[in-house]
């Protein structure tokens, strides 16, 4: 007859299986094994970033390391990159601003795959003040809003057809998932990215509705979405996220605190069951290695709400050492240096461009 | 018509002043100033070039003996009164750097830019060329008119047809192109600075110049940039055009107040 610690289902684990051996023996940066990817990013796959603020910091960590990070909609290169920022060029893959909820991410896609009619009234809203325009999918997209109602549905046109292109090409689509709560037009039933009256627009209790979108909608939008996405590209994968940056306010009446707990928490279970129920959608835990107490709270500002620089790169350490771990690659080499040849060449046709002429 | 009084007239830039030199060695164009001269560096060399208490002074060994080259009167440096008229030429200030992007920008459906993005962008072309700054700055003393021709688009058949399909909008109309240079015209105007496009005749497939402005070893040489003298005809008859229609605006007319005795 066996032990009964050999024959029980946990006698075979690994030490990620057990608290004590994967989170308390450790000090918690030395903390592993958090996530193992479904599928490989590597640095020759496109990678489509969206979502919430913190989505912003895969795209830079993806650029900055090499990757393939997809500008679907990039700035002028005349642009200085402080000046394509302040248009909220580069940010993300196109320029959305922050899609914070299941629903916007939906309807940008309803909208970008033609699924929508971008003539409906639920997309023909806008934000008028002094004379300047604001488009309520994204208000601050445009610093001081746009110069007329053409303008902004142009610029709209024009970003719907880079996600568009973002989708089709794109080998990973990574959207870190934001918020429960949201405003939408109780007419029209789209849904704002902020409420009207906050950063633009004017907040009217007869026409604008409080949600704090539950389980059930989140997921049903979320399955909307990546069914839409797969319809556009069947190979794309899809990435989940949860950002770990707490609600700046609640609308919810519930302390701030704790409508974070349960928007979070909703998020986090909508991502995880999509990831475990989905071919090709996987679950990458920043929320945990930000939040989770094993962590001490060490990656927040002292506001406890901002991270901070060691916590965005933490995660994404944590991110690139978990592809590496499971998808091994040979080291990269150095980006090639720019072609001296080619610039000689052309200061000397320079030179003798003036010697022909001037020279006596 | 005759300008009102022949004004001298300083050609600035880098190699792409050569079209303009030879345009007036081969007599392409008849010069109605007292006084035509040429100042500058060409590429490499002209980086040298610096505004240094309203002058310009070449400030390397290198920039210093090609002014001497090409600087006929030996002038050793440039400031805004030595001349009646300035023509900045090329000067790193690069068609292909601004118009070209924003035509290609114009046949995609993901390229619109806002009115605020665009202007953005102008601004950042003009006041990112260092040349640019010193035409403004002489602008800004009153003491010279200033002129400004960007350097023109590259040179067709030179270029490789892929690297032309990737970059040149080949579909863009002159409407188009107006619409651009209208836009430079405008900004450089609120600098006091009077541009001179790339004339309309010399353009082809989209934003190209045409192989009959290359230089004359343009295609010997593989070189996109450069123009021969017929370009620098045409750029030169621009200024002449705008200085003449300037001079006859600033005669008084018969029926005007200023043509009205002030005393009694």
């Amino acid at each position: 007859m066996n032990d009964s610690t050999d024959t029980n289902p946990y006698s075979g684990l690994p030490d990620t299986a057990f608290w004590r051996t994967a989170v308390a023996a450790h000090n918690p940066l030395e903390i592993s094994g958090l996530w193992v990817p479904e599928f490989a990013i590597l640095p020759k796959h496109r990678v489509v970033t969206a979502g919430s603020c913190f989505a912003q910091h895969f795209s830079r960590a993806l650029r900055a390391r090499g990757y393939n990070w997809l500008d679907a909609e990039p700035a002028p290169d005349l642009l200085t990159e402080e000046q394509a920022r302040s248009f909220n060029y580069g940010i993300f893959s196109t320029r959305t601003g922050n899609i914070y909820t299941a629903r916007m991410l939906r309807q940008w896609l309803e909208l970008a795959l033609g699924e929508a009619d971008p003539e409906d009234a639920a997309w023909t809203e806008v934000w008028e003040t002094e004379g300047r325009f604001q488009d309520p999918l994204r208000p601050v997209i445009e610093p001081g809003g746009f110069l007329s109602r053409d303008e902004l549905f142009s610029a709209r046109a024009a970003t719907l057809a880079a996600l568009r292109r973002a989708v089709r090409r794109a080998d990973v689509f990574v959207f870190t998932m934001g918020l429960t709560e949201s405003w939408r037009n109780l007419q029209t039933g789209a849904e704002y990215a902020l409420c009207p009256g906050t950063a633009g627009g004017v907040f009217d209790p007869d026409r604008h509705q409080f949600c704090n979108q539950r389980y059930p909608e989140i997921h049903r939008d979320m399955t909307v979405a990546l069914d839409l996405l797969r319809a556009a590209n069947p190979g794309l994968k899809v990435l989940l996220t949860v950002s770990p940056v707490p609600l700046t306010a609640t609308a919810s009446g519930q302390h701030v605190l704790t409508a974070t707990s349960y928007s979070k928490s909703v998020l986090r279970a909508v991502a995880g069951d999509l990831a475990a129920d989905r071919d090709g959608v996987d679950y990458f835990p920043s929320y945990e290695i930000i939040t989770h107490p094993a962590f001490r709270g060490m990656f927040y500002a002292s506001n406890q709400r901002s991270v901070v620089a060691k916590g965005v790169d933490h995660v994404m350490e944590s991110f690139f050492a978990a592809q590496q771990a499971h998808f091994p690659q040979p080291a990269r080499q150095g980006i090639k240096p720019p072609p001296a040849e080619e610039r000689s060449a052309r200061a000397v046709k320079c030179e003798e461009e003036m010697l022909d002429a001037f020279a006596r | 018509m005759p300008l009102q009084d022949n004004p001298s007239i300083c050609v600035f830039g880098d190699s792409h002043i050569a079209c303009v030199k030879r345009a007036v060695d081969d007599g392409h164009v008849d010069i109605p100033a007292d006084r035509l001269e040429f100042w500058g560096a060409s590429g490499p060399d002209f980086r040298g070039i610096h505004l240094r208490g309203g002058r310009l002074k070449p400030m390397t060994e290198e920039a210093r003996a090609q002014v001497q080259m090409i600087s006929a009167s030996g002038r050793d440096s440039l400031g805004a009164g030595d001349f009646d008229a300035f023509l900045f030429v090329g000067s790193r200030l690069r068609s292909h750097s601004y118009i070209v992007p924003m035509l290609w920008r114009a046949r995609d459906e993901a390229g619109y830019l806002s009115q605020a993005v665009r202007d953005a962008v102008l601004d950042r072309w003009l006041t990112g060329c260092r040349a640019y700054r010193a035409a403004r700055a002489f602008a800004a003393t009153g003491k010279s008119r200033v002129f400004f021709s960007p350097a023109s688009f590259m040179n067709d058949q030179i270029m490789d047809e892929k690297t032309i399909a990737r970059t040149i909008n080949q579909e863009a109309s002159a409407s188009a192109r107006a619409d651009l240079w209208n836009g430079v015209a405008q900004r450089m105007g609120r600098d006091g600075v009077t541009l001179i496009a790339q004339p309309e005749q010399t353009v082809t497939r989209g934003c190209l110049t045409k192989i009959d402005y290359a230089s004359e070893r343009a295609v010997e040489m593989r070189d996109p940039v450069h123009k021969n003298g017929a370009y620098g005809a045409l750029i030169l008859e621009q200024l002449f055009l705008q200085l003449e229609s300037e001079a006859v605006g600033s005669q008084p007319r018969a029926d005007t107040p200023a043509d009205t005795p002030t005393e009694a």
